[in-house]
C-alpha cells in the first residue's frame, strides 16, 4: 500500500510539474496546463512585465525548455 | 601465370578488408542498435523523480541534475547512488529549476534555468563558485582548459554562442543564425563541439542541422524532415513555434554526429539522425523511449530518458 501511494505520488507530482516547472518562475507554478498557456502567463505576471524585456527572456527560456523536455507528451 | 594469381588476390583482398575497414571507420555504417546496460530510478524507488541535465566522467561515474529533487546527485558506474547535493534555494549551491550539466576534468559545471551564470562544483559535489554569463542559457558544453561553451538566447537579438573563460569573460561569439526563419525563439539551439573546435548546431525550432567553424563561418547546413517552417501560435501577439524540430546533439566514435529529433520526426523525441561529420546522413533508430536529450560518453555510451525523466538508461551502441 505504501509502495503503491508512493508510486501515484510521484506518477502525479510529474503530470503536475509539466509546463510549469519548465516556465521557472515561481509565482504561475503548478497552474500550467501547456507551455504556451504558461508562457502566456508568464507574460501577464506582474514580475515578468516589471522586467520589460528581461522578463520576456525570462519567459522564453522557459517555453524553449518546456518545448524541449515536454513536447511531446504535453 | 603468377600475374593473375597477383591480381586476383588482390581483387578478393578489397572485396574483403574494403568494406571491413570502412566499417571500422565507421563510414559504412547502414544500422545502429541500442543493448541497455543499465537503468537508474524507477517508479519504485526515489533515485530520481525528474532528471534534466547529465555528464559523465573517465572513471564512469554518472552526474545528474534533478529538477524535482532541486539537487545533484552522483551515480557509481554500477549505478549506484554515491551523493548527493543542493536543494531549493538560491544560495549558493542551491537550485530553483536546475537544467543543463557538463564535465570536464575535476569539474562540473551546472545551469539553472533563470540564472546569469554557471554553477561549479568539484566531482565530489562540493560547490566552488559561480562563472558569470551575460545572458541565460539554453545550451552548454565543457571546453578544455576551464573554458565554456554556452549557447544564450535572446528575444530582441538572435541567440548566439559564446565561448567564455572561467573567469566568465567572453573569449569569443558566433551567431549560427543563417536560416529564413528569424521569429521568435526560431534560434533556440542545441550545440556539441568536436576535437578540431567545430559546432555543430542542432535547431529546436527549425528543420536544422548546422557545422560551424569556432570563428562563425558556417560549414554547411542540412535538413532531415522535409518541412520548411515548423507550425506556429499566438500568444499576446508573439508569434511562437509550436512543433519541435531536433532536440539535441551528441558526438560519437568515429565522428559520428547523432541528433536527436523531436515531434516532427516519425517517432516523436525518440528518432535519432546518425551524421558522419560532413552532414551526411549514414542511418537513423529509434529510442525506446522518447527522450529530452543525448549524451555519449567517452566509452561511446548513450544515455537518455525513460519514464518521463523518471529513469535514466544507459545504452551500447552497436553497428551492424
Amino acid at each position: 500500500m505504501r509502495a503503491l501511494n508512493r508510486k501515484i505520488g510521484k506518477v502525479t507530482a510529474a503530470a503536475l510539474i509539466f509546463a510549469s516547472l519548465f516556465l521557472g518562475l515561481q509565482s504561475f507554478a503548478l497552474r500550467g496546463a501547456t507551455c504556451e498557456e504558461a508562457f502566456g502567463r508568464c507574460l501577464g505576471d506582474v514580475f515578468t512585465q516589471a522586467f520589460g524585456t528581461f522578463g520576456m527572456v525570462y519567459c522564453g527560456i522557459g517555453f524553449a525548455f518546456c518545448k524541449k523536455y515536454i513536447d511531446p507528451a504535453e | 601465370m603468377n600475374t593473375r594469381r597477383i591480381i586476383t588476390a588482390c581483387l578478393f583482398a578489397a572485396l574483403v578488408l574494403g568494406p571491413a575497414f570502412a566499417a571500422g571507420r565507421g563510414d559504412a555504417v547502414r544500422k545502429v542498435r541500442l543493448e541497455e546496460v543499465l537503468s537508474i530510478g524507477g517508479l519504485e524507488d526515489q533515485a530520481l523523480f525528474q532528471w534534466t541535465g547529465l555528464a559523465t566522467d573517465d572513471a564512469g561515474n554518472i552526474y545528474v541534475l534533478d529538477a524535482m529533487d532541486y539537487s545533484l546527485k552522483k551515480f557509481g558506474p554500477d549505478g549506484r547512488l554515491l551523493k548527493k547535493a543542493g536543494r531549493k534555494g538560491q544560495g549558493p549551491g542551491e537550485f530553483m529549476a536546475p537544467r543543463l550539466l557538463a564535465c570536464s576534468g575535476d569539474r562540473l559545471f551546472a545551469t539553472d534555468q533563470n540564472v546569469f551564470g554557471v554553477y561549479v562544483f568539484d566531482r565530489d559535489l562540493r560547490f566552488l563558485g559561480k562563472i558569470p554569463c551575460p545572458s541565460l542559457i539554453l545550451a552548454l558544453a565543457a571546453l578544455d582548459n576551464g573554458r565554456l561553451a554556452a549557447a544564450v538566447m535572446g528575444m530582441a537579438s538572435p541567440g548566439k554562442v559564446l565561448v567564455l573563460d572561467p573567469e566568465g569573460r567572453v573569449l569569443s561569439e558566433f551567431v549560427p543564425a543563417g536560416g529564413p526563419d528569424k521569429g521568435v525563439l526560431m534560434d533556440s539551439m542545441s550545440f556539441a563541439q568536436d576535437g578540431d573546435g567545430q559546432f555543430y548546431v542542432a535547431f529546436l525550432f527549425r528543420d536544422s542541422v548546422e557545422k560551424w567553424t569556432r570563428e562563425g563561418n558556417r560549414l554547411w547546413s542540412k535538413a532531415f524532415l522535409g518541412r520548411k517552417a515548423v507550425a506556429t501560435t499566438e500568444v499576446q501577439s508573439l508569434t511562437l513555434p509550436s512543433e519541435t524540430c531536433f532536440k539535441d546533439v551528441a558526438l560519437a566514435a568515429f565522428g559520428h554526429v547523432f541528433v536527436l529529433g523531436g515531434r516532427l520526426s516519425r517517432h516523436p523525441s525518440r528518432d535519432v539522425y546518425v551524421l558522419d561529420k560532413y552532414g551526411a546522413l549514414l542511418a537513423t533508430f529509434t529510442l525506446p523511449e522518447a527522450s529530452h536529450c543525448l549524451h555519449i560518453d567517452s566509452r561511446n555510451y548513450l544515455y537518455a530518458r525513460a519514464n518521463d525523466g523518471i529513469t535514466l538508461k544507459k545504452y551500447r551502441i552497436l553497428y551492424d
